[in-house]
């Protein structure tokens, strides 16, 4: 690969290794990003796809004893560089996680959260973000009358399209989806999708699934992997139709799963 | 006798929740004796607390109710036991409360934050955190030698309300400390990993979201170990609180009595008509402390209905 084409990267990794204390779970993963467009990471449980989505923003440095090895660029930024600020990191790289996790605060206060502690104090301005992020994460409709409401009120998949309308409000240039849709049920799994779906002219979007269709449904790129390598790596078609490996071939087809 | 009736309305209903299984196979009715008389012995275990609480708190009423009238409140404490009066020791333990949660509340929480949500997991903090929990256990006349060495002697406070507060503080901080550790390790990480992942700093998921989800925790925790300071006695006499003080202190560096203390002392003197004082101040205390309790648990409910 040359340069221009790793510099148009949103995320261009190189010999990723990763683990908790002596468990390595992710081995030399080499994988670039393309932007505005939706790549899925599929895998069996336990195959480290967590794992490589929260390298990606940093979150793994809450947890005791994790490690990290390789490189990680974002853009022309190393993620794991001696200066990067990582809450800058985190504001530019948004994250949405399995379970929906909204504050225990009115629907209002939950989008504004994130304008807030980086100092925006202009109510006009809050409120006007708070409006465009409803509106882009398809929730708009549903709330506009009780944005007081707390947020726990709302259903499951409208408590996770608030997480999306939070993130997405910061204006980050990547969402990480961790299985976003694991925890809802059909209808608000079609939602969620449709708007991931809508997302990517905007954003690039990393999706870690366990969900096959979901990755052919929504998918541009998929990477494969299995015990913590990345197996393959390409356009959905490629990976799904065209496979050359006999291990992605027999996971997409349910040999194992 | 009502309390007949009673206890034979339980015993039938007790009969009545052993036979009603007896057609059953034998694993179902041991399953569900052993369901019975886990629930009774709950319900005895509750019965014997209620009872105690119940008849100590109804005899010190009994006894001391006729000496609960304005002067017992506004007046020194007496030779004469009808002329003697609680005024410098519940203006004594409002002092010493005061002081010792303004110094115990910030140093604790301060404290556990930092074992919590800052400190690495390694062997000096799990060292500090047993060695706390120790020291949640330490009797408290060994507070009051610490706090008679160290803000009487050592900081030369002689037996003022600072000194007393000081070492109320010492005792009830590992208290304060390890109810606020538990009260932030209750709240769920996927809301501090929510925070972050907006760029928030640690800081800023401290102050805005695991402070408040844990608020009503430790909110009972303060109130749990500032009840148990309320009622500490032993330390406050070992520091040489005063038992006879006829004026009230005007700053903090003046001698004081408390409510405990002057309960004590009424209660060692040979006269009867003092018991009656002594019952009375029994039935102030136990009031203060619930009144304590009963406003933590309204702040605890309004907020919570905040959420």
């Amino acid at each position: 690969m040359n340069d221009t084409h790793t510099m148009n990267m949103v995320f261009s990794i190189r010999g990723l290794q990763a683990g908790y204390g002596q468990k390595s779970v992710l081995h030399d993963v080499s994988i670039d990003i393309p932007p505005r467009s939706i790549t899925a990471i599929i895998g069996p449980s336990g195959c480290g796809k967590s794992t490589f989505l929260r390298c990606l923003n940093r979150m793994n440095d809450l947890t005791p004893d994790f490690y990290v090895r390789g490189k990680v660029m974002h853009r022309d930024e190393d993620v794991y560089g001696q200066s990067v600020d990582v809450t800058h990191l985190r504001r530019r790289i948004g994250m949405v996680f399995q379970k929906p996790n909204p504050f225990p605060k009115s629907i209002f206060d939950n989008v504004a959260y994130g304008l807030r502690i980086h100092g925006m104090r202009d109510q006009k301005k809050i409120t006007e973000k708070v409006h465009d992020s409803l509106v882009k994460a398809a929730l708009w409709d549903e709330v506009k009358d009780h944005l007081a409401m707390p947020a726990l009120r709302l259903s499951g998949g409208q408590q996770q399209r608030l997480c999306i309308a939070r993130t997405i409000a910061v204006a980050p240039e990547v969402i990480l989806f961790d299985e976003p849709c694991s925890a809802l049920d059909p209808v608000s799994t079609r939602n969620i999708e449709n708007l991931i779906v809508h997302l990517k002219k905007d954003y690039a979007l990393i999706v870690v699934t366990h969900n096959l269709q979901q990755a052919h449904r929504i998918a541009d790129y998929v990477g494969f992997f299995h015990m913590g390598r990345l197996v393959e790596f390409g356009a959905m078609k490629q990976v799904f139709e065209e496979s050359t490996h006999q291990l992605t071939r027999d996971y997409v087809q349910g040999v194992f799963g | 006798m009502y309390w007949v009736r009673g206890f034979k309305i339980v015993f039938e209903k007790f009969m009545n929740d052993i036979y009603r299984h007896q057609n059953e196979p034998w694993w179902v009715r041991r399953a569900s004796g052993i369901d019975q008389v886990v629930r009774y012995a709950g319900v005895l275990s509750i019965l014997f607390g209620v009872v105690v609480l119940v008849v100590l708190f109804g005899q010190a009423l009994i006894e001391g109710f006729p000496r609960l009238q304005l002067e017992f409140f506004t007046s020194f404490p007496s030779r004469i036991a009808s002329q003697a009066g609680i005024l410098s020791a519940w203006v004594g333990t409002i002092w010493v409360i005061v002081l010792c949660a303004l110094m115990a509340v910030p140093l604790g929480v301060m404290t556990a934050l930092y074992l919590e949500e800052y400190s690495s997991r390694h062997l000096l903090s799990r060292i500090l955190e047993i060695n706390i929990a120790n020291l949640a256990g330490v009797p408290s006349i060994i507070y009051g030698l610490l706090g008679l060495g160290l803000f009487v002697r050592l900081l030369a406070l002689g037996r003022s309300v600072l000194a007393g507060a000081g070492t109320l503080a010492l005792l009830i901080l590992p208290i304060v400390i390890l109810a606020t550790r538990e009260a932030l390790r209750a709240v769920p990480h996927s809301l501090r990993e929510g925070s972050y992942a907006l760029g928030a700093s640690r800081w800023q998921t401290i102050w805005h979201q695991v402070l408040p989800a844990a608020f009503p925790s430790i909110l009972t925790g303060i109130i749990l170990a500032v009840s148990r300071a309320v009622g500490e006695t032993a330390p406050l006499i070992m520091i040489g609180a005063l038992t006879y003080i006829a004026f009230l202190p005007q700053s903090v560096r003046d001698p004081f009595t408390v409510l405990p203390i002057q309960v004590f002392n009424w209660v060692s003197r040979p006269q009867q008509a003092f018991t009656a004082n002594a019952a009375a101040g029994v039935v102030v205390l136990l009031g203060i402390t619930l009144t304590i309790n009963a406003v933590a648990i309204w702040l605890r409910h309004r907020y919570q209905q905040k959420i």
